[in-house]
């Protein structure tokens, strides 16, 4: 079957940032989810998909159309919604969704009123009145009425409440239910991709350290805790990322060094510690 | 240009058109320097006519600054975004310095060269405006006939030359694709108070003294010497780099964005 989504060596220079032959896919039908901390480079990829902004080199495709050469193919393929609003704050949601019927190939306009009215969006009132999660809300109205293929969120859960939280969780798995779409989610709140991701692709310094299925974590990666004198100078290197305080470590060891650890506690990771103790190790080796 | 494209850049320019961004820039970004252009005038209507034209020069040269200022913004924050757009990006570069918005346009189907053009566009529309405006306000002072008013054609003159100054320098980064060198853009914004004051001085030289109007213009022929000059080259450089720091701080943080 083929990718939703294909990223071969994708590079983006800046002054003092350098996105690093970036490479992986989705699947139709997949929820991934691209986590990495503050600055890592999830919301230039993701900028790049959409050509907001030049590559340096690479290829991106979306449902076999290049992202450069069909950018308007593609961009009728993908639902898009960022962290800041990127709505016309002065304008209002009526004449948004007029300017996307214009534009779109696909723009549907009754999904898109009960899509508001569902979430209690006035159409009338200028977006600049929005509170947070309407803006979100309204990026994400617009981005499920063109029936796009590929759905982008860049942290679109931040700053939501719970409730409306859950909400978007459900949308995006009912929009993956048919299993001919996928979602792209970049989040810093982990919790969201252990209830609906089904791949994790995990970015660090501008470079893709895994991107694995959420199930295999769990079968390649072990969290082992215990009293600081569990660790020797010859085990500690098959750890990656540790966190040692007066009371003990926590460290992230892959499955097949356990061996190497006698006395400590072992439990199965979840996606932040995936993400936290990764982070950790790439400190480490750049402290080195 | 294939017919198919020219459609798609008029719906594009509809779409522009429907989300109000040119309402929005012409508020904020030539009302206010119109505005300011139009009161200082007017105050230097009303001293000339009692020749006290020393009288108003304070508030002269803080309109003319807030004025200058004011274009000084408009042009260095479109430099940034045609700077960033050449190093760096393609479509993610502000309508009138908004990013809210410019990046809608850039979620829509379009391509990124059209929705730059379309911007470059809305921009230049911004800067003709301005332009046109001080022309008509300086051909207005020149047809009111009092030798008080001519003097403003300096002042006019300068606004134009450093505005047209500022056109070629954008379109020229725009289509060689190479970043402005900072220094032309302070070389423009230096020019225009040292054009303007000049215009002053020499105006004031031939006019039928008061003492204190003499006064006024042994002062303001300090400007028109060559350290005086200096002096004003560098206000003018400190004002656009002032202008480009905010027009960067505003801009770099959705530009940066990983």
């Amino acid at each position: 079957m083929n990718d939703i989504l294909n990223i071969n060596n994708l590079c983006k220079d800046y002054k003092d940032f350098k996105l690093d032959n970036v490479r992986f896919s989705i699947e139709p039908g997949t929820v991934m989810g691209l986590i990495g901390q503050n600055g890592a480079g999830k919301t230039t990829i993701i900028r790049l998909i959409m050509n907001m902004i030049d590559r340096t080199d690479g290829k991106i495709t979306v449902c076999g159309f290049d992202n450069i050469a069909d950018e308007i193919a593609v961009k009728n393929k993908i639902g898009y919604v960022s962290d800041e609003c990127y709505l016309f704050y002065n304008s209002t949601l009526a004449k948004t969704a007029q300017a996307c019927a214009l534009a779109y190939e696909n723009w549907d306009k009754e999904k898109f009123s009960k899509l508001i009215k569902m979430w209690d969006l006035p159409e009338k009132k200028k977006i600049s009145a929005f509170s947070k999660g309407m803006q979100t809300k309204a990026m994400l109205a617009i981005a499920l009425s063109h029936k796009p293929q590929l759905l982008i969120l860049d942290e679109p859960t931040a700053g939501l409440d719970p409730v409306a939280r859950i909400e978007i969780l459900d949308i995006l798995r009912e929009f993956v239910a048919d299993g001919e779409r996928s979602v792209l989610f970049s989040t810093h709140i982990t919790g969201d991709l252990d209830k609906i991701a089904d791949v994790i692709t995990l970015i660090i310094d501008g470079k893709i350290r895994e991107s694995m299925s959420i199930d295999l974590i769990e079968d390649k990666y072990a969290v082992i805790s215990g009293a600081n004198d569990k660790l020797t100078r010859d085990n500690e290197k098959y750890t990656i990322g540790i966190r040692k305080t007066n009371a003990g470590f926590e460290a992230l060891v892959l499955r097949e060094n356990l061996g190497k650890f006698n006395g400590v506690s072992v439990r199965n990771p979840n996606v932040e510690n995936l993400l936290t103790f990764s982070i950790w190790q790439n400190r480490k080796e750049l402290a080195v | 240009m294939t017919k198919a494209e020219k459609n798609r850049l008029k719906l594009l320019e509809k779409v522009t058109k429907m989300q109000g961004v040119y309402g929005m820039s012409l508020i904020s970004r030539i009302l206010i320097p119109v505005t300011v252009l139009l009161i200082d005038i007017m105050l230097l209507f009303a001293a000339a006519e009692d020749d006290e034209l020393y009288m108003i020069l304070p508030f002269h040269i803080f309109f003319a600054t807030i004025f200058i200022g004011t274009m000084s913004y408009i042009a260095t924050s479109y430099i940034s975004n045609i700077q960033t757009l050449t190093s760096n990006n393609t479509a993610a570069m502000g309508i009138g310095g908004s990013m809210n918005g410019s990046d809608f346009l850039s979620t829509l189907p379009f391509h990124a060269k059209d929705v730059i053009y379309m911007r470059v566009k809305n921009f230049q529309i911004q800067l003709f405006t301005a332009i046109g405006t001080t022309i008509i306000v300086q051909i207005l002072c020149m047809l009111a006939g009092n030798k008080g008013y001519t003097m403003h054609c300096g002042f006019g003159g300068a606004t134009v030359i450093v505005l047209v100054i500022y056109e070629l320098i954008m379109m020229s980064t725009l289509y060689m694709k190479k970043p402005v060198p900072v220094m032309l853009t302070t070389a423009a914004a230096a020019a225009f108070p040292v054009v303007s004051i000049m215009g002053m001085a020499s105006f004031a030289d031939d006019h039928e003294k008061s003492a204190e109007f003499a006064a006024a213009v042994e002062f303001l022929e300090v400007f028109a010497e060559v350290p005086g000059m200096i002096f004003l080259a560098v206000c003018g450089v400190a004002i656009a780099f002032a202008a480009k720091k905010i027009a960067d701080s505003k801009q770099n943080v959705s530009w940066n964005l990983r």
